[in-house]
């Protein structure tokens, strides 16, 4: 009796894992598809702020004030539930993957921006005087150097984003969060929150992981 | 060597009453200067006379409120003008600079630190590059820390690899701007030396510099400098002996 409850439990341990990995592989799609995006948009951003181009440059202020300054989870619902009032609709995916690449967008466009910003300006002045361009200062100097300086805020980021994603529950996707809740429900066990849990501590230490390893490469200068 | 017509040496370097304030306070006060071919010229004067703005100014890190700067008897700057020609461009590539903190690039081992701009400004190939570089690597007497990373070098040791890599340009003019003035006091020979033989080597040179007896020793001219003004601009022998103002006289047994 106790063997057959204990092959039941197990059998019903792998199915919930199952369902919840399947949220889990969406989650990770929508990680990627907004890194892909909201790196460049940062890169983007940041050059701009950096550069002397006013009118863009003020225009990425309002767009990093705007997307840092409101939660996500409005912005969301704007996107999902708010734009199709004016006609313009989005697929769950796209409206998530949309809105979580504008956002986080905006936070590495800050990031890189401080990054570059806390060069030295003499290694601006060495450049110049060697008789390098703008365009070289920053691609072979600033750049280079800014990038291991922006290693930890991003992976702080990148820690982030993976619990964010838990966010698109709220518009009906099923995610890790959303699929280990509809089983805690339905069978009335606590045991999927911690199935959910494990995963997202997995993610985010695989990320850890990662960063470290960028960090250690880069470690070879002061 | 340049020539004109009547046989004077034409100046490499001719500054023209050149006024630069920040707000106020008046960093540059009508300065003029003559550099020839070949010269040495040292600039010696009190903290916050200006001496170091003067070479900004020359190397284009900053800008002017008025006046002139010919190098090769090509205008490379005028107050309230931007200059973007190629003739200027190349111009400016030929004056090198060496500064007080070295900024050597942290991320560049000591050869990518020589090679780089000589790749991407100049178009050397990569391979000829580094046959300069190795020149230079043993005219400091540092070719042993050819991959070595800034961070793991001494002070003196930094400011030779940053004049290494000025050098790898080919400048006509090197501005010097108090190249030993961060150093721990006994790393501060090994860097004159290796400017000295730059000296030696008919190179022109325009040193910021605290080191009266160096300067002396080296320079066929003396500037000195106070409250952004030039008071004197002679021979080293004169200006030691015997200089003009009782301010430099002072200054000099100060030092």
């Amino acid at each position: 009796m106790i063997f057959f409850k204990g092959v039941l439990y197990l059998g019903n341990l792998i199915d919930s894992t199952t369902y919840i990995l399947q949220g889990g592989l969406f989650t990770i799609e929508l990680y990627i598809a907004t890194i892909i995006f909201s790196i460049p948009l940062g890169i983007i951003g940041a050059l701009i702020k950096v550069s002397s181009l006013k009118i863009l440059s003020k225009a990425v202020d309002i767009y990093t004030w705007l997307f840092r300054g409101t939660p996500l989870l409005l912005q969301l619902f704007f996107t999902y539930f708010g734009l199709p009032i004016i006609g313009i609709k989005f697929s769950p995916f796209t409206a998530a993957a949309l809105t979580f690449s504008l956002n986080y967008g905006a936070y590495f466009t800050e990031i890189f921006r401080s990054g570059i910003q806390s060069i030295d300006k003499g290694q601006y002045e060495a450049a110049k005087v060697l008789g390098m361009n703008y365009r070289q200062t920053m691609s072979k100097i600033i750049l280079p150097q800014a990038f291991k300086r922006i290693i930890p805020p991003t992976c702080n980021e990148g820690i982030t984003l993976i619990k964010d994603t838990a966010l698109v529950a709220a518009i009906g996707l099923q995610d890790i969060l959303r699929a280990a809740r509809e089983i805690v429900t339905r069978d009335f066990t606590i045991t999927p929150f911690f199935i959910a849990a494990i995963l997202y501590l997995i993610f985010t230490s695989l990320i850890v992981l990662a960063f470290r390893k960028l960090e250690k490469k880069y470690s070879v200068y002061e | 060597m340049m020539f004109l017509k009547d046989g004077v040496t034409m100046d490499l370097l001719n500054i023209c009453n050149i006024n630069k304030s920040y707000d106020n306070n008046q960093v540059l006060n009508n300065v003029s200067l003559n550099l020839k071919k070949g010269e040495v010229i040292s600039i010696i004067g009190p903290s916050g006379s200006g001496k170091s703005t003067l070479l900004r100014c020359i190397s284009g890190l900053e800008h002017m409120d008025s006046g002139l700067i010919e190098f090769s008897g090509i205008t490379i700057a005028e107050a309230n003008r931007k200059f973007n020609n190629v003739e200027v461009i190349n111009a400016c590539k030929k004056i090198g600079m060496v500064f007080q903190n070295f900024n050597l690039f942290p991320h560049k081992t000591v050869l990518e630190n020589i090679i780089g701009a000589p790749i991407i400004v100049n178009n050397i190939n990569k391979k000829d590059a580094i046959d300069i570089a190795k020149n230079l690597l043993i005219k400091v007497d540092l070719l042993d820390k050819i991959d070595s990373y800034p961070c793991t070098l001494s002070g003196g040791q930094k400011q030779r690899i940053a004049i290494a890599r000025c050098l790898a340009m080919n400048p006509e003019l090197i501005l010097f701007d108090e190249p030993t003035s961060a150093l721990d006091p006994k790393l501060v020979s090994e860097v004159l030396k290796v400017i000295r033989a730059l000296a030696d080597d008919k190179i022109s040179l325009l040193v910021v510099t605290h080191e009266m007896q160096f300067a002396r020793e080296i320079s066929d001219k003396i500037i000195f400098m106070e409250n952004g003004e030039i008071l004197e601009n002679s021979t080293p022998e004169l200006l030691f002996s015997n200089p003009k103002h009782a301010r430099i006289k002072q200054f000099l047994n100060l030092t």
